[in-house]
């Protein structure tokens, strides 16, 4: 059960499953395991690192069925941690991808050709909204100068003038 | 005039030209001098002696970039 305290320093999901393929590999299963299970456990390791939780499960699964050298304590201990481990880094999931202030840059779009005044963390910027690119809005300022703006650094966004299509 | 779909590839397109770009606290200007993945690099052109300084810029602390 001294095993458990080192899965709690991460702060991380990622860090968290590092700690969890280490405590597998190094201080469970490394010594008790059979050849022929070598390849389920790189497949394991491997949807750890692409942190994908669901292939992470079904894998693991099937290589607690197919373990028969493991003791039924050690393979206890194994799902204790990793149901703690799992029940910490819950509320750390996204419930979405981050999309990159999209939302903005969406509305955004419905409104190219129209005077706007972007104010940014530094200030504003004010001028007829020329393009909306994936990561960047383009202004061209009355005063002739071409702005791209990063939309993550928009604060508020003023339509002065609707512009058409 | 033609926009590329990111910033990089834009800016790629802008080197070489006189640059405006703002932080969250102040704003530099210089000449664009490369672009790569997260960084904005520029050479700063000092008062008085003509001289430059090399700055790097992570795109992360960007807030926009005022080309002249």
């Amino acid at each position: 059960m001294a095993r458990r305290t080192e899965l709690v320093n991460g702060s991380t999901l990622s860090d968290r499953l590092t700690q969890l393929n280490e405590l597998l590999f190094e201080n469970i299963v490394l010594d008790q395991i059979e050849d022929n299970l070598s390849q389920t456990l790189q497949g394991l390791s491997d949807s750890l690192a692409l942190n994908n939780i669901d292939d992470f499960l079904s894998q693991l699964g099937n290589l607690l069925n197919s373990i028969g050298s493991l003791t039924s304590s050690t393979v206890e201990l194994i799902l204790e941690s990793i149901r703690s481990i799992l029940e910490s880094v819950t509320p750390s999931l996204p419930d979405t991808p981050p999309t990159n202030n999209g939302g903005i840059l969406d509305r955004l779009e419905e409104l190219l050709n129209s005077q706007l005044m972007v104010t940014t963390n530094y200030g504003p910027v004010t001028g007829e909204l020329v393009f909306v690119g994936n990561d960047y809005i383009a202004l061209q300022e009355t005063t002739g100068g071409l702005t791209y703006i990063l939309p993550s650094k928009i604060q508020m966004v003023d339509i002065l003038g609707e512009g058409g299509l | 005039m033609n926009f590329e779909d990111t910033l990089v590839l834009q800016l790629q397109e802008q080197i070489g030209r006189f640059v405006e770009i703002a932080t969250d606290d102040t704003i530099v200007t210089g000449i664009l001098f490369q672009i790569s993945e997260g960084l904005i690099e520029i050479s700063q052109v000092l008062p008085g002696y003509g001289g430059v300084l090399p700055t790097l810029l992570p795109t992360s602390s960007v807030n926009f970039i005022r080309v002249q």
